[in-house]
């Protein structure tokens, strides 16, 4: 019991972040190496937030500045570069990546920090006898929520329609009469926003270093490949996976697990290099 | 194409060849003549530079040639390292064998890997190549028994190597001309696979896979092969590291050494076979003078977000842009 409920809090954190990374790659086919870093950033504004103000402002607050910061770089930003070779664009979020790292490490140290769960959240709920904490069902409720919530916005509203249409085919969108400047600030928003909201969630999770980007940057990797480059579900699914499967391996097989990630990944790419629900190969 | 213009086409050719040789030369012993103008400290930034330079260069080479971008190449720097302090440990084996056998192994683990992610193309083979940069990291971290975990190896080299004492390494003085000559050879070396079959073919599938297949080429394989020279260079890079400090860490092979190269490659430009060294160069007095502060990252990193919006081949374009400009004011100004 323990193990699933540690699986799908870990799974569902790795889901948020990587479906950030699925809908920003599906519309510009470009995958965000800055992801990681942002998260990061996300979580030590979070920590500074909810020190001066509270969790929740931070819960709330972080991801609307996220959002609003991605809606600004894609329409100053991003836009004047939808020409450029995607492999340049990569490059550039890379280069991010070291100015926030050293952002961090600037204003908030190298030293491990820790952010406070507020008390409501704190401590433990007992179900079936077995006590786990509150802020891990708090967590993975969140983020199934996020990931319902997304799933219906992209299949049942008209601007979902319209992401999905971009998607498939940015030009042959743009003359059927969507907006793809507007659809595609709007994904970047959103997949800044769910990396922003990503940190804050991770923050009383996991602890704060100047490492939490690389390290998770490479499992939301892995789960985009494992569940499919232009896919949204696919990823999702293998969020959950790779966060049951690293529960139970660190419990049952503590050698091996930090290599059940890699390995995951080349099976699949041996035998389906299409991934979970790849639209494309790889 | 008549056959004057062909024969004419064809000198000219086989005089840049000449003149790039010559060039070289010249720039080889310009550069082993280096202990005698600057003092120990600079030797020793010029060793990291040269080391730097050779690892970059692997990087940027493997990208302009084929297209395939690699974010984990401190794996084979790294296991060529790792290679080195294992073998000079556990056997007796002259040292030239020990490296020798160390890019061999590199090579080895590349092609491996390079059978599983090259089939892949671009933004899949960079995710890919991240992935397995940071494996062999955690794996490096965890094989305590064979890699002495984060504590990292100190290495003990025994006998002589290149007629000098093999622990002498670690004296700038002893190891620059080799450190230097390693790089120049490499320099030769890819800029003789870029005008090869080989290297025009590979070329040629970055440009269109497809068509190439069409045309009845393979094109797997060739990337594959690539990605293993590169990983090659790379690997041996890695021995000048090792040789050069007698020390290696889990730390050499961290994602922020594959990133630290690939930004300097690009800042020096990747296009061109000497902007890699230049960038490292750049990199090394840029540390060196910013000793004090922690801000090298974020000079780096912005550095690398400018270029790549305002100059995408980097410096190595600027010169040449530079260069041209000059060169056309010039004529303008005779006529």
């Amino acid at each position: 019991m323990v193990i699933v409920l540690n699986g799908m809090a870990f799974g569902v954190l790795l889901l948020v972040l990587s479906t950030g990374l699925a809908l920003i790659f599906g519309l510009r086919g470009v995958i965000n190496f800055a992801h990681g870093a942002i998260y990061m950033v996300a979580a030590y504004i979070g920590l500074t937030i909810s020190t001066e103000a509270n969790y929740w402002v931070a819960l709330v607050g972080v991801p609307v500045i996220f959002g609003l910061i991605g809606l600004v770089a894609d329409r100053w930003g991003l836009r004047y570069l939808t020409e450029r070779e995607p492999m340049e664009i990569m490059l550039l979020t890379f280069g991010l990546t070291f100015v926030l790292s050293n952002v961090v490490t600037k204003f908030w140290g190298t030293q491990p920090r820790t952010l406070e769960p507020p008390s409501v959240l704190d401590g433990t709920i007992e179900i079936f006898g077995v006590a786990y904490p509150t802020y891990r069902y708090f967590l993975i409720a969140v983020g199934l929520l996020i990931a319902a919530g997304l799933i219906v916005w992209l299949r049942r509203s008209k601007t979902g329609l319209q992401v999905r249409a971009v998607s498939i085919d940015r030009s042959a969108a743009g003359v059927v009469g969507v907006n793809v400047d507007r659809v595609s600030a709007t994904v970047v928003a959103m997949g800044l926003a769910m990396a922003g909201l990503a940190g804050v969630l991770a923050g009383p999770y996991l602890s704060l270093s100047p490492n939490m980007g690389v390290e998770i940057l490479v499992l939301t990797f892995i789960v985009v490949v494992v569940g499919g480059l232009g896919s949204i579900s696919g990823p999702m699914a293998a969020a959950l996976i790779l966060g049951m499967l690293n529960a139970v391996t660190a419990v049952h097989l503590p050698d091996i697990s930090a290599y059940v990630p890699y390995a995951l990944m080349l099976g699949i790419l041996l035998f389906r290099p299409k991934g979970i629900a790849g639209t494309r190969s790889l | 194409m008549n056959t004057k213009a062909a024969e004419k086409k064809m000198r000219s050719t086989k005089s840049t060849v000449l003149l790039v040789m010559a060039c070289w030369v010249v720039v080889l012993l310009a550069g082993i003549a280096l202990p005698q103008v600057v003092g120990t400290y600079q030797l020793q930034l010029a060793v990291q530079a040269a080391t730097l330079g050779t690892f970059a260069l692997s990087i940027a080479w493997l990208v302009n040639q084929t297209g395939m971008l690699s974010f984990g190449h401190a794996a084979y720097y790294g296991v060529a390292g790792y290679s080195v302090a294992i073998l000079t440990t556990e056997t007796d084996v002259p040292l030239i064998v020990v490296i020798a056998a160390a890019v061999l192994i590199s090579a080895v683990f590349a092609f491996v890997v390079g059978l599983v992610i090259a089939k892949s193309p671009g933004v899949a083979f960079a995710m890919l190549s991240l992935s397995i940069g940071m494996l062999v990291w955690v794996a490096t971290t965890k094989l305590d028994s064979v890699t002495h975990g984060t504590d990292g190896f100190n290495i003990v080299f025994e006998g002589s190597f290149l007629g000098k004492d093999a622990m002498s390494y670690i004296n700038p003085v002893t190891s620059w001309p080799v450190v230097w000559s390693a790089l120049m050879l490499v320099m030769a070396l890819f800029w003789f696979v870029n005008r090869s079959v080989f290297g025009r073919r590979l070329v040629a599938v970055r440009e269109n896979e497809e068509r190439m297949r069409f045309s009845g080429y393979r094109t797997y394989m060739p990337r594959v092969l690539a990605f293993v020279l590169s990983a090659a260079i790379a690997g041996l890079a890695g021995c000048m590291a090792v040789l050069t400090s007698s020390y290696i860490s889990p730390d050499n092979l961290s994602f922020h050494v594959s990133g630290l190269a690939l930004s300097v490659a690009i800042l020096g430009g990747i296009g061109s076979i000497v902007g890699p060294s230049v960038g490292a160069i750049i990199f090394v007095l840029l540390q060196a003078y910013l000793s004090g502060s922690s801000n090298y990252e974020f000079i780096l990193g912005g550095a690398l977000m400018v270029v790549i919006i305002a100059a995408p081949g980097g410096l190595a374009e600027i010169v040449k842009k530079l260069v041209s400009l000059v060169m056309r004011r010039r004529r303008a100004a005779h006529v």
